[in-house]
């Protein structure tokens, strides 16, 4: 008993005995529910996706692109199908004209100006879509062509020997201009004859230490028909830098008696020519001629005279004889620079002729009333006309200035001179959508397509090419991958090698081939399907296959098997399950991949595989790429688009990516 | 080493295997599209007929009845004679093929190109044109976008890191063929730069002309091998820099400097130099739509040519070129993989 006082059970005063009563006693013992909400798989990934920005952003941008892709091609009536040749390469238009000129449909001209009438010429730009006053500069023109022979003025001949060495040996033959008239000549006529040379322009073109020669001569047909013979005024010429001009003045009989033996009349081309001496070096035997002045007994033959080159050229007085190059140089010029509303110039109220076919087609459909005169002629007064108010109906017709009526045997027509509004008649041909002045979003391409619809369309197409390729190629690699990871050993071996070899092939060989190969009545759709629903699953499949040899050695597969589950049970419930976020993520980063490919493709077989109808997005692309330099806002707003969707799409799978495998963040971005 | 000996032979045999076998069914296919030969003159096609019954692959037609029954596949007339051909069966045709190659190094004639020329040396006129672009492209994009990733790693998570991995982001995401119209229009403001590439006589007569014609498409190329470079090394970088290692390097009284330069870079580039010839791969196949933009010769405007004339062999060469190339890229991956990182125990078996 002292044993037990010596030793106390319980020495330890601060425990009392209610501490020694059980927690859950006499209580009755539940499941408890969760505190926390159920997530599922899915979710808890979208919890982590939303808090990335940027994808959240890149998805919201994805989403308005592929609502546009469905929408636009839809909602945008105009058509595609045809395009308005007057209405190529509109530029984008926004809004209505304005002040800043941003976005309006106007841009800025530079033209040549017809000086008498202090507009640019009529064929190219209206005047009425001018929209500015023309701010004007005189300049000079170098070359020949149309608008040049019209308004130009001045300026000199530019006769060059185009004499081309074949075999590096410099020997031109004797070349230059005569006039296209022959002249009749006799023994003892005065002959003065005058060539003015500008020496600027010739300083310009000569080379040191080469001296150029030149001659006046008349030009007579020879006994072989075709040839000339060449009867040389006086010695040639030695043209220095001071040379201002080469004449002749004399008694032909005198200056060439072998052309002259009698007095029998000779018809004569007067004739300037080039006597390159072989030092001369190419491109400095040039003349530039401003004016010619010949004169016979005193009189001037008109035939051969001109004091202003542009004229010259215009009325050409002077042909060439033996290879000889023409230009111009610098004859003067009224370049002039103005606002220019494309949309007016293409859509616009114009005065034009319209046929009575069309007149009567309008009148019958009630747009208009008209009675053709009874009388016959041209610029009659119109007939009696009546138009429906503005608005209200569609008549393109506006106003009626006058009317031919013409009866030419059993053939009887007339035509009216009429304001003429292109955007009413086009929408009564139902080509566009609204009967209003079109406004291009992003401007009209070479055919006077919608550029707006032609891109949108094409991205439908290709997005809907990358989605049905991406699900084909999700299934196939799915199941290849399952079958070779799963059931492992020579199957596996072989169907990897099967694999290898195929990803062996570089995707442009294998697209050329199946595009080369594939029968021409397939659409393109199923051929590009085809091509890359070939070797595009096998990525999905090494994961897939990884995704098995991971997983079907864990325990809960071999209890399912134990459990009697079936290899197809084992596959589809239990293991594939695991990779859905990798498949979701790389389904998602496939399509830009299967946009890029088509659009790589478009600029690689551009022949072969643009001849079908439908247009991709890298059709629409590539076919614009040539009009980069003049007309770059289609380039742009396409490229655009493609940045626009290649990073958005980019964006949007690495955020889902992190967000299906935490572990993976931040890896590759 | 033995292993690894055994699996790099196995390695290579295996290429052959497969790069036989692609060029087999390539050859095969093409050979079912009929052979247009193009030429402006008709002596030239004649010869190309002639030149295909002396290698073998076509024979003259001279029977009369074969001719009655057009059983020919070819009517050609030349000099007032006509001429029919007929095709051996393919499989003879691919044989003969296949022992050209082996005993001429034959590959076969352009039939529109350039007619009756040798289809290897079209090929081989192009080549370097393609080859210098895009060793060019890789010399400039190595160093900048390796430079460009350690220096996102290191300020990582400042203002620094977020605009190199904004702009990596845009770049990696843009094709090349948009990124080169951009430049193109950006350029075109610049007086004296070549919109177009230069011909060679242009190129001889002005050096400068030619250098500035490399910058544009040099540039298109660049954009996207430097993002990928800068993103992967940004990547491996910062996952080697939160390693104990490094922590340990840095207790054991190493400065930052001393520790990214001797055992971060270190380290982190392992996976770059697999990933380089990986790049270089997608320069070759991005640079076929910039030649082709830019008007530059190389073997990527020849195929294009190739295709719209129908000369199939030249586009068999230029596929044959890619495949190659494709294919020991991703022998010379797998190779260095063991090379670069001694850990990686070439042909273990996991």
């Amino acid at each position: 008993m002292e044993d037990k006082e010596k030793k106390p059970v319980n020495s330890s005063p601060e425990i009392k005995d209610e501490d020694f009563v059980y927690v859950q006693k006499d209580e009755k013992i539940f499941e408890k529910k969760f505190k926390t909400k159920p997530t599922t798989f899915f979710k808890d990934a979208m919890k982590r996706f939303v808090k990335s920005r940027s994808s959240v952003v890149a998805a919201g941008i994805l989403a308005i692109l592929i609502g546009m892709a469905i929408i636009v091609p839809i909602a945008d009536q105009n058509s595609i199908e045809f395009g308005l040749p007057d209405a190529r390469y509109l530029p984008p238009k926004w809004f209505d004209v304005n002040g800043a000129h941003f976005m309006d449909g106007t841009g800025e001209v530079t033209a040549l100006i017809d000086p008498e009438t202090g507009l640019p010429d009529p064929e190219s730009y209206s005047d009425q879509a001018i929209i500015s006053s023309i701010k004007t500069r005189e300049g000079y023109y170098d070359a020949i062509d149309d608008n040049v022979k019209k308004y130009g003025k001045g300026g000199a001949l530019r006769i060059g020997n185009a004499y081309t060495s074949l075999d590096g040996v410099w020997d031109p033959t004797d070349a230059g201009i005569m006039t296209k008239e022959a002249v009749e000549l006799v023994g003892t006529d005065e002959l003065s004859y005058t060539v003015k040379i500008d020496d600027s322009a010739y300083k310009r073109a000569v080379y040191e230490g080469t001296v150029l020669r030149a001659s006046l001569a008349l030009i007579t047909p020879d006994t072989v028909e075709g040839q000339y013979v060449v009867s040389y005024l006086g010695e040639p010429m030695e043209i220095e830098a001071e040379t201002k001009e080469l004449s002749f003045s004399g008694t032909l009989s005198s200056a060439v008696p072998t052309l002259f033996p009698d007095d029998d009349p000779v018809e004569a081309n007067l004739a300037i020519l080039i006597n390159a001496p072989d030092d001369v070096a190419a491109g400095a035997d040039t003349l530039m001629i401003t004016s010619v002045s010949a004169k016979k007994n005193g009189s001037a033959l008109p035939v051969a005279s001109f004091t202003d080159a542009t004229a010259e050229v215009r009325e050409s007085k002077y042909v060439a004889y033996g290879s000889i190059s023409r230009t111009l140089y610098h004859s003067t010029v009224l370049f002039g620079t103005f606002r220019y509303d494309y949309y007016q110039a293409a859509f616009g109220e114009k005065i034009e002729t319209v046929s009575g076919q069309k007149i009567d087609e309008y009148v019958a459909k009630g747009w208009m009333v008209y009675t053709p005169n009874t009388a016959y002629g041209q610029d009659l007064d119109p007939g009696y006309f009546e138009l429906t108010p503005l608005g209200e109906t569609y008549c393109p017709v506006r106003f009626i200035y006058s009317e031919d009526h013409v009866k030419a045997g059993a053939v009887e027509y007339y035509q009216v001179h009429c304001s003429f509004s292109l955007y009413r008649d086009l929408y009564a041909q139902k080509k566009i959508a609204r009967c209003e002045m079109p406004r291009y979003v992003f401007g009209t391409d070479k055919n006077g397509k919608d550029f707006f619809k032609l891109v949108f369309s094409g991205l439908l197409f290709s997005l809907a090419l990358g989605a049905l390729t991406t699900a084909i190629n999700i299934v196939i690699g799915l199941i290849w991958g399952a079958v070779s990871g799963y059931f492992g050993g020579w199957t596996d071996i072989i169907m990897e090698r099967v694999t290898e070899i195929l990803s062996g092939m570089p995707w442009i060989v294998l697209m050329t081939l199946i595009v080369l190969l594939a029968p021409k009545s397939w659409p393109q759709f199923g051929i590009l399907l085809f091509g890359l629903c070939l070797t595009g699953w096998i990525g999905i499949s090494g994961t897939t296959r990884s995704q098995f040899y991971r997983y079907k050695g864990r325990e809960y597969v071999l209890a399912s098997r134990t459990l009697g589950a079936s290899d197809a049970r084992l596959i589809f419930r239990h293991i594939l399950p695991n990779g859905l976020g990798t498949i979701v993520t790389s389904a998602v980063l496939m399509i830009p991949g299967v946009i890029f490919t088509e659009a790589n493709l478009a600029y690689l077989l551009p022949g072969v595989y643009n001849s079908s109808g439908t247009m991709s997005f890298g059709i629409t692309l590539s076919n614009v790429q040539n009009d980069l330099a003049q007309y770059p806002y289609l380039i742009v707003s396409a490229s655009i688009v493609m940045a626009l969707i290649m990073i958005s799409f980019n964006l949007f799978g690495n955020g889902l990516r992190d967000a299906f495998n935490p572990s993976l963040k931040g890896e590759e971005n | 080493m033995k292993d690894t000996a055994k699996y790099v032979i196995e390695r290579i045999l295996f290429i052959f295997l497969t790069a036989f076998i692609i060029l087999s069914i390539t050859y095969i296919l093409l050979q079912c599209l009929p052979v247009e030969p193009m030429a402006t003159q008709p002596v030239a096609v004649w010869q190309f007929w002639e030149r295909q019954v002396t290698l073998g692959f076509y024979e003259r037609v001279s029977k009369a009845d074969v001719m009655a029954g057009a059983q020919y596949e070819i009517k050609f007339v030349f000099n007032g004679e006509t001429y029919y051909y007929m095709g051996k069966p393919i499989l003879e045709r691919y044989w003969t093929w296949l022992v050209g190659i082996v005993t001429r190094w034959d590959w076969g004639t352009s039939t529109a190109l350039q007619i009756n020329h040798s289809a290897v040396e079209i090929l081989m006129t192009g080549l370097p044109y393609s080859m210098r672009l895009n060793i060019i492209s890789m010399l400039i994009s190595i160093p900048v976008g390796i430079g460009l990733g350690i220096l996102a790693a290191l300020k990582k998570n400042t203002w620094v890191d977020a605009t190199i991995s904004t702009v990596i982001m845009i770049f990696i995401s843009v094709p090349s063929f948009v990124l080169i119209s951009f430049l193109l229009i950006l350029f075109r403001k610049i007086p004296g730069f070549p919109s177009q590439w230069p011909s060679d006589a242009q190129a001889a007569a002005d050096p400068i002309l030619a250098i500035k014609a490399y910058i544009i498409p040099v540039m298109a190329l660049c954009f996207g091998s430097i993002c990928s470079f800068a993103r992967y090394t940004r990547a491996e970088l910062t996952e080697v820099m939160s390693s104990e290692f490094l922590l340990l390097a840095r207790t054991k009284g190493l400065t930052r400097a001393q520790s990214v330069v001797r055992h971060a870079l270190r380290n982190s580039m392992v996976p770059i130099v697999p990933m380089i010839i990986a790049e270089f791969i997608g320069i070759l196949s991005g640079s076929m739509v910039l030649e082709q933009i830019y008007g530059i010769p190389g073997i990527g405007a020849i195929f294009v040519r190739g295709i719209n004339s129908k000369d199939y062999p030249v586009i068999m060469v230029d596929m044959a070129i890619y495949t190659t190339i494709g294919l020991f890229a991703t022998l010379i991956i797998d190779l260095s993989y063991g090379i670069v990182d001694p850990r990686i125990r070439m042909g273990a078996r996991k």
